[in-house]
């Protein structure tokens, strides 16, 4: 448990929920035009028919997820369940579902929106990269769980 | 798994390999429950998702949430009109320099009449690519420039009118009358082609509507085929608002 990895996961989560948060206001707000600084085509992207699932905005999901990892981050760190291992191989597990997710929204943003939103590129970033940086919590975690069944 | 203590005469669990002891060492159910069901979400999502899922309502959402471009006239007016037309159709022009501009005055302009405009682009290719660039327009907020121009330049049909060099050319036209118009960004959405699939859907839609012939046009949803003058659009537009409770 290295400190500088622990800061590295708080800043990744943060960086997640705000790159996510700009997503969902783009979505929601019908007036509002994706900030593309020249890189890909947010607006071809984000109202593609790909953009949403069921009605909700893919962006909700993505803001879902950011915020289910801060609050496990929350009860590692604080309060009376933070040495539960369960809940730091949950982070490694969200964070590798959201890697899955993203693989495959990157897909359609190749072959089959052919644009490429940048926000949701670096969502992809930010959430692989919580997923490597989480991944000897996951271990760990993995490892005393076993023992405890073995025990 | 060193903790187990020698006097226990029998392990908990198996500790040779199998498909027990391998859950176990992964941290057992909690652990691989988790990620079942994490990958179930995720398949879940993927699948509702995946290309094709929504082809039929895509119909319907690509056309409400694009449709605002090919609107004219107020969203609370009590009559709809929904015109089916094809750029290269020599009667959607006529109707088009004929009547519309009457139906603009008499209904759009005071607040009695929406207009939609569908396309039913079925005369070949040029009408297609035609379509596209009238959506194009649209994603810009330029449709009925683009519209215009577009019956401005009609021809023969399939005759090299509708070319996506010339429709570049017919974007710079919209450009110099509308300010902001984006003709880089008009090129890359014209020659990307995205937009090729709405266009084929709505003529796949109006086809199943039973629109066989342009200009047709649906008047609260009864029909009305052909260029007519403006006197049956009048009687239709009173009818229609009659029959409104």
């Amino acid at each position: 448990m290295s400190g500088r990895r622990q800061q590295a996961l708080w800043l990744l989560i943060f960086a997640g929920i705000g790159v996510a948060a700009y997503l969902v206001y783009v979505a929601l707000d019908a007036s509002a035009e994706p900030y593309c600084s020249g890189v890909g085509d947010c607006h071809k992207v984000q109202s593609s028919e790909y953009a949403e699932v069921a009605g909700i905005p893919l962006a909700v999901f993505g803001l879902l997820m950011y915020g289910g990892l801060l609050a496990l981050r929350i009860a590692t760190t604080w309060g009376p369940l933070r040495s539960l291992p369960i809940l730091r191989a949950w982070i490694t597990v969200l964070a590798g579902s959201g890697v899955l997710y993203s693989v495959y929204l990157t897909y359609l943003e190749l072959e089959v929106i052919h644009a490429i939103c940048i926000y949701c590129v670096t969502s992809a970033g930010i959430v692989t990269l919580i997923a490597i940086v989480s991944w000897p919590d996951f271990t760990a975690a993995r490892r005393a769980l076993a023992a405890a069944r073995s025990a | 798994m060193s903790q187990r203590r020698p006097t226990k005469p029998k392990p908990a669990r198996p500790l040779k390999p199998g498909w027990r002891y391998t859950i176990d060492q992964w941290g057992g159910l909690p652990v691989l429950g988790s990620v079942v069901v994490a990958l179930l979400v995720v398949g879940t999502l993927i699948f509702l998702n995946r290309p094709g899922a929504k082809s039929d309502p895509v119909v319907s959402t690509a056309l409400e949430g694009r449709v605002v471009g090919r609107l004219h006239g107020e969203a609370s007016a009590p009559v709809t009109i929904v015109e089916y037309a094809d750029f290269q159709c020599p009667f959607c022009k006529k109707w088009v320099t004929e009547t519309a501009p009457a139906l603009a005055k008499e209904f759009i302009a005071t607040g009695q009449v929406q207009l939609e405009y569908r396309y039913f682009a079925f005369l070949g290719e040029e009408s297609k690519k035609a379509a596209e660039a009238a959506e194009c327009a649209a994603d810009q907020g330029r449709f009925w420039e683009m519209h215009d121009v577009l019956y401005s330049h009609q021809a023969a049909e399939n005759s090299g009118v509708y070319t996506p060099a010339n429709l570049k050319k017919y974007a710079a036209e919209v450009a110099s009358k509308a300010n902001g118009f984006d003709t880089g960004k008009f090129a890359t959405c014209l020659d990307g082609g995205s937009k090729r699939a709405l266009v084929d859907q709505m003529a796949a839609q109006a086809a199943q509507l039973g629109v066989s012939s342009t200009p047709s046009f649906l008047v609260n949803g009864k029909p009305i085929v052909g260029a007519q003058p403006i006197e049956v659009f009048r009687t239709a537009i009173a009818a229609a608002k009659a029959a409104k409770p």
